[in-house]
């Protein structure tokens, strides 16, 4: 995939700043950077590459499984959001340890579908950052050269 | 990186330059400045009072009524510099607010309304904002007093530092050893603090040196969804991560000999100071709330300039569900924090080898930041029901309230001001101009001033324990990360704040609170 992310300060919250060069690029980049900061990864930028999967593991690599989640919504933006607070629920209570995303579909222009790799039952301390959720501030979606946004989270 | 950008500058001429399409070639960072630079320069406040500035009218597009922004006026560059003004007007623009849009001196950037916020809707034509709450839920803070002194526990602050690390569950994940069967958990959405009062180290008295006496009327528990209960069924009783924390400190200066003697305190006092709110229930009741209103805001052709001021009327459907759940997450907020005032006596009790009744340990009082309630004021001359929005702001009751407990009915209100780790906390007293002028209402704590990657970076390398061990503060903490992102300088100087707020006249200082001891998340 061709996408990319960086993650943003603000004063009291932290944002994801990304692109791609599709709208399920742009998606896949904002849930790479949430990642990153769920597991307490302070790197700013970073191109996800396929060596990067396994780093952090938290399971056996025999444990590993794959997990969906889809999203409805009457807009991208209220797609990205509602797709960045289930994933933060699943990770967050239901103990997913994320490490990839490996699929986004769009089966029509109001619901997206998602599937990670992860690893279940994750233990406690594996995710080093409480994110309460994604937000809906300033947020916007553009589509020029790349599809672009910044997803504010608070934390 | 170079980068082609379009950047729509609303602002109005008088206030923030031209309304003006820019389309130019230019890198974020370059473009990011700009923008700074013209918010930082060009708004202007004008004095309404000593320590009150207003926010005009035009400052963005749909402002219904002015803001007001109380601070002192050396913080004023840095408030522009954050973009909050602009936040305080964006909530300016909502339907049916009454009186301004107001903020106090800790307030800082946020999403949606600035933390700091405070704004009041009429109940007929106003709306309920979920984000002018905010995601954490009646976030508040409780200070536990004692009979102990702080030059009796220093010698052993290392040791009951550890056992509250030890028994209060915090940190990222955190799960209490409470497990509660769903009409507990119901319970405790219904009734919040009440249901914890009388289990372990809890009494009835606690009620009474609670806000609301740590319940809120009108919560609905079938309107909290199977998610938000999935999300915070193992935390009763812990404190969370980030700024939440628990403190052992000293009262260090007493202001108001009277309202201090009122609240039990002393000088040279060994008190507890516990900050944490409804934990993964507030947030996903919000979170929630927030999606259903995108659609009412369309339905109702209600214009915002954020979505995260996402809202409905307060008589509609949506309104009321969103009120009779964040109710109920208020409660368990309440609950939350009593079970953990419980366990910190059970520490003491356990160290001390004397019931906490015997220590004193009685609660000096329980107040929250983030929510929404319906309050009587006297608006143009006569009564009126408002919905006031608190996000990061206290309420602050002056004397002779009716809704004080008797213990404090002459004196007025105790008001906690958290501030940071190493400097100091305050307790203040509410003032009659707060209800004329503020909806009763004052700041709540010290404000951030520096990112967390900001405060991060500036400590990288530091030893946050030694370095607050030097400073006479013994801290432990799950995660290394929250410690950098908590040391002090990450705040604003919480004396500061409280200043604005006395000068302003809407609080009184009460006492000063000296930490010995912190537990973080």
């Amino acid at each position: 995939m061709n996408h990319y992310y960086r993650i943003v300060d603000h004063t009291a919250d932290i944002a994801v700043r990304a692109s791609g060069s599709s709208r399920a690029e742009l998606f896949a980049a904002v849930l790479a950077g949430v990642m990153r900061l769920l597991k307490g990864e302070r790197e700013k930028n970073s191109k996800t590459t396929s060596s990067q999967v396994k780093r952090g593991l938290t399971c056996q690599p025999a444990a590993l499984s794959t997990f969906q989640l889809s999203a409805q919504g009457v807009d991208d933006e209220e797609l990205l959001v509602e797709l960045v607070n289930k994933f933060l629920f699943a990770c967050q209570t239901e103990k997913w340890f994320p490490l990839q995303v490996q699929s986004i579909i769009f089966p029509d222009d109001k619901s997206v579908s998602a599937e990670f790799i992860g690893c279940l039952n994750s233990p406690k301390g594996s995710l080093k950052r409480e994110i309460k959720a994604a937000t809906y501030h300033n947020l916007k979606i553009t589509r020029g050269e790349r599809w672009r946004t910044t997803l504010v989270l608070d934390v | 990186m170079k980068d082609v950008s379009q950047f729509l500058i609303t602002c109005q001429p008088e206030n923030l330059g031209t309304t003006k399409l820019v389309n130019f070639q230019h890198s974020t960072r370059q473009l990011a400045n700009l923008l700074t630079y013209q918010l930082t320069n060009l708004l202007t406040f004008k004095e309404i009072s000593p320590f009150r500035y207003e926010v005009p009218i035009g400052t963005v597009n749909g402002m219904r009524t002015t803001g007001e922004i109380i601070a002192a006026p050396g913080m004023l560059d840095r408030i522009k510099a954050d973009k909050t003004p602009q936040q305080v007007a964006n909530v300016a623009t909502l339907p049916g607010i009454v009186g301004a849009s107001l903020a106090m001196p800790d307030i800082h950037w946020g999403y949606g309304f600035p933390i700091g916020g405070v704004a009041a809707f009429d109940v007929d034509s106003g709306i309920v904002s979920p984000g002018g709450v905010g995601y954490d839920i009646n976030c508040g803070v409780c200070l536990i007093r004692s009979d102990l002194t702080a030059e009796s526990v220093r010698p052993q602050i290392i040791r009951i530092i550890d056992n509250l690390f030890q028994t209060v569950p915090c940190g990222v994940g955190s799960e209490g050893k409470i497990r509660l069967s769903r009409k507990d958990f119901d319970s405790i959405l219904g009734i919040g603090a009440q249901w914890v009062a009388g289990q372990g180290c809890t009494d009835a008295a606690d009620i009474e040196a609670m806000e609301e006496r740590g319940s809120m009327s009108g919560g609905d528990p079938s309107l909290v969804s199977e998610r938000a209960r999935q999300r915070a069924e193992k935390q009763l009783g812990t404190l969370g991560s980030g700024n939440h924390f628990l403190e052992v400190q000293e009262v260090v200066e007493v202001y108001h000999p009277a309202a201090a003697a009122a609240f039990g305190l002393f000088q040279g006092q060994m008190v507890v100071l516990i900050h944490s709110g409804s934990r993964g229930l507030g947030h996903q009741v919000c979170d929630e709330t927030l999606k259903v209103m995108q659609n009412v805001v369309r339905r109702e052709g209600i214009v915002l300039p954020d979505r995260q001021l996402a809202c409905a009327p307060i008589k509609s459907k949506e309104g009321q569900a969103y009120l009779a759940a964040m109710r109920c997450s208020a409660n368990f907020a309440w609950a939350n924090r009593l079970a953990m005032v419980g366990l910190t006596r059970q520490v003491f009790q356990q160290l001390f080898s004397k019931s906490w009744r015997d220590l004193g340990m009685r609660l000096v009082y329980d107040v929250c930041h983030n929510i929404a309630k319906m309050e009587d004021y006297i608006i143009g001359g006569r009564k009126q029901t408002l919905c006031v929005h608190r996000k990061g702001a206290t309420r602050a009751l002056a004397a002779g309230d009716a809704r004080l407990p008797e213990m404090y009915r002459a004196v007025g209100q105790p008001v906690l001001i958290p501030g940071d780790m190493g400097r100091a906390s305050f307790v203040l007293v509410g003032l009659p101009e707060a209800a004329r002028t503020t909806y009763s209402s004052t700041c709540h704590g010290a404000g951030r001033l520096m990112s967390r990657n900001a405060a991060v970076k500036s400590t990288r390398g530091q030893d946050i324990v030694e370095r607050l061990a030097k400073l006479g503060v013994v801290v432990r903490a799950e995660g290394k990360d929250t410690l950098h992102e908590e040391v002090p300088e990450a705040y604003k100087d919480v004396s500061e704040v409280v200043a604005a707020v006395v000068g302003a006249g809407v609080s009184q200082k009460v006492a000063k609170l000296k930490p010995l001891g912190t537990v973080k998340g």
